[in-house]
This record gives C-alpha cells, sequence and structure tokens, in this order.
C-alpha cells in the first residue's frame, strides 16, 4: 500500500445481494419463454447411473408420439444420452459441461435458443450425474424430481438431503433388483418424508415396467395443474 | 465442489456494486454464509484467494463470513429450533419440520477506497 499526499476516503456499501440472483434471473428467463409457449419443464436429478435416461426412454416408448417432447442432457463429456433419446425422433439438445458438476439457468436458455418451443409440451431436463450441487440450481423448472436406484443403499436420502428436501418427487428406481440389496423401501420414504414432507414418493422399474404408469400418470397430471401465466410462477427451490 | 463458480458470482456483484458506488480499490467482502446453505466455507476461501489474483479491483482485499445457525419451524405446533441438517423433526411432536433460516447466501457489504 503507498501511501500517496492525499488520504482517499473509505465507504462501506450495503451490497444485501444473493451470490445465486444471476442464475435465479436467468431461472426466470426460461420460465417466461416456457410458459409463453404453455411448455412443461422437468428437471432430473440423480447420481451418475441411477436410470435418468433409461427413466426418459421408457417414457417416450410409452407415450408413442401421444406427446410432444424434448429433452435437453447435461453430461460432463459425450453424446450418447442425446444419441439414445434421438432414436425416438424428438428434439434433443446435448449440453457437455466439460467437467462443471451442474447445469445452471443460463445454459438452458441457450438450449432453448436451439430447439423449436411450438406445439411442446415437455420439457425434461436431464441433470448432470451428481447428488450435490445442481440440487443448489434452479434451472426455471416446474417440477423437480430426484432419482434414487435401489443399487445406491439406504443411506443416501440423510447424506445428500438437499437434492431430495428440494424435489417435487422422489422415485426409486431399479426396484426389480431389490431383493439382491438390503435396502427398505419403507426407510427411505420415511427418511424421504424427514426432509421433505410435502415431497411425493414413487417406485418403479423400467425393465419389468413395474410402476411405470404411475409416472406418466403424475407427469399428466401435473402439466394439467399448470395453469401457464405468470401469477402460476411458484417460489424457486432455496 | 462449486464453490469456485459460487466465488466467480460473488466477485461479479462486488464489481457492479463498486461500479455503482465510485469505489476504486475493495478492502473487504462481507459475506453472509447460511449453515444449511450447502455452501462449503472452507472451500470458499480457498477459491476466494486464488481468484482474488486475478482481479486487481480486490486483490488486496479481505474476506469476512459471518455463518448464520440453521433454524426449523415445526409445520404442526409452530416451534422454532436451531438445526444443522435437513433431517428434521420436531421434539415435541415428532413431526417433520421446514428450514426456516440458515440456508441464505448472499454478499452482506463491501469495504473500499472511493474515487477522487
Amino acid at each position: 500500500m503507498s501511501n500517496q499526499l492525499q488520504v482517499k476516503e473509505m465507504a462501506e456499501i450495503i451490497v444485501m445481494k444473493a451470490v445465486n440472483a444471476e442464475n435465479e434471473l436467468y431461472a426466470a428467463q426460461v420460465r417466461e419463454k416456457l410458459e409463453k409457449e404453455g411448455v412443461f419443464l422437468i428437471n432430473l436429478l440423480s447420481s451418475p447411473g441411477s436410470g435418468k435416461t433409461s427413466l426418459l426412454e421408457a417414457t417416450l416408448e410409452e407415450w408413442g408420439g401421444n406427446h410432444r417432447c424434448a429433452a435437453i442432457e447435461g453430461d460432463l463429456f459425450t453424446d450418447e444420452d442425446a444419441r439414445r433419446l434421438e432414436r425416438f425422433g424428438i428434439q434433443v439438445v446435448q449440453l457437455n459441461t466439460q467437467g462443471s458438476c451442474h447445469l445452471t439457468a443460463n445454459m438452458i436458455v441457450k438450449a432453448l435458443e436451439k430447439l423449436d418451443l411450438k406445439g411442446l409440451e415437455y420439457l425434461f431436463v436431464e441433470n448432470v450425474g451428481n447428488l450435490v450441487c445442481p440440487a443448489s440450481f434452479n434451472l426455471g423448472e416446474h417440477k423437480r424430481v430426484t432419482l434414487l436406484s435401489v443399487t445406491e443403499g439406504n443411506d443416501k436420502v440423510k447424506k445428500y438431503p438437499k437434492a431430495f428436501q428440494t424435489a417435487h418427487l422422489m422415485i426409486v428406481s431399479k426396484i426389480d433388483l431389490l431383493e439382491a440389496t438390503d435396502v427398505d423401501l419403507e426407510g427411505l420414504r420415511e427418511d424421504f418424508r424427514h426432509v421433505n414432507p410435502s415431497g411425493e414418493f414413487l417406485t418403479l422399474s423400467v425393465k419389468t415396467g413395474s410402476g411405470l404408469g404411475g409416472w406418466l400418470e403424475k407427469l399428466e397430471s401435473w402439466k394439467r395443474e399448470i395453469k401457464f401465466s405468470k401469477a402460476s410462477v411458484q417460489k424457486p427451490p432455496a | 465442489m462449486h464453490e469456485f463458480s459460487l466465488m466467480e458470482s460473488v466477485i461479479r456483484i462486488v464489481k457492479e456494486a463498486s461500479q455503482n458506488s465510485d469505489l476504486v480499490r475493495i478492502t473487504g467482502i462481507t459475506l453472509v454464509v447460511g449453515k444449511l446453505s450447502g455452501v462449503n466455507i472452507e472451500a470458499l476461501r480457498f477459491a476466494f484467494e486464488v481468484l482474488k489474483k486475478e482481479e486487481p479491483l480486490i486483490k488486496d482485499s479481505v474476506l469476512e463470513i459471518e455463518e448464520k445457525e440453521g433454524q426449523g419451524k415445526c409445520s404442526i405446533c409452530d416451534k422454532i429450533i436451531p438445526v444443522w441438517h435437513y433431517d428434521l423433526l420436531c421434539p415435541d411432536c415428532g413431526m417433520p419440520m421446514q428450514v426456516a433460516g440458515g440456508d441464505e447466501f448472499y454478499v452482506k457489504s463491501i469495504t473500499g477506497e472511493r474515487d477522487g
């Protein structure tokens, strides 16, 4: 620090600005753009390998073109997931974060520019496989869904609470493998209720199709409930 | 580990606030971090020390962090108790509790030299 002839005036400025304010701004942009077109946005969270892409494949397969869908795929590298979903003839945007552990709302703003939103009903965002960071970033979604496969064990809701606390729905996947694990489904449901009393809970297997109907009904009833006007914009998860 | 990108956002907020108030050299930045915000303070401090070297405006500044305790509110009896994680049950009712505080993360204030 140099001593200058003139003493500088020191000042304290009160800022009071949330660090995620920037992301919230982009999230609001996403929401506004989608609501104008009547598109319902779902943000899918889970660890890598819990079956997010498989769930989307099963959803598209079951619907068989009855609903107009699109997907945004988040991965560190490769377009493998995008190619898996393109087989169903839907629009897919692959986002590669090149090492970053989560998607942010400004990435979704950019991805929307690549999609034709006219007539679209459902837009699925498959977040980067990670139960930690994606939980802190609102993407402007109408609903957040967090998957946990039975092979991940009993303790994950307690260990990674924010991903479950901010979800509207928790899905336990791969229940066809339940017998091979020591997972207690009722225990998982109870752990989830503790961190998220108002959250909904589903179990399913895309292999056997068990529980898949409940998921599809959930998607349709959610979309029916949403009134696409600015007044319906809900508070983003903290 | 997204504390680097969070710290980049902090620095953007600090730059904008100093431009708006004609501060030319920042000496102090105060953040408020709730214990339920999911932000790791140690990683945040590390990110600050790395990133500030690249920013002339803040290279001599000191980072102050005020931690806020987590608070939970019972969905039945409205009792408020200090909590430190999300797995919350009311000690009286045994019912799940809602987070009522301690999940905040914001830039509170900056101190610096004014232009002129």
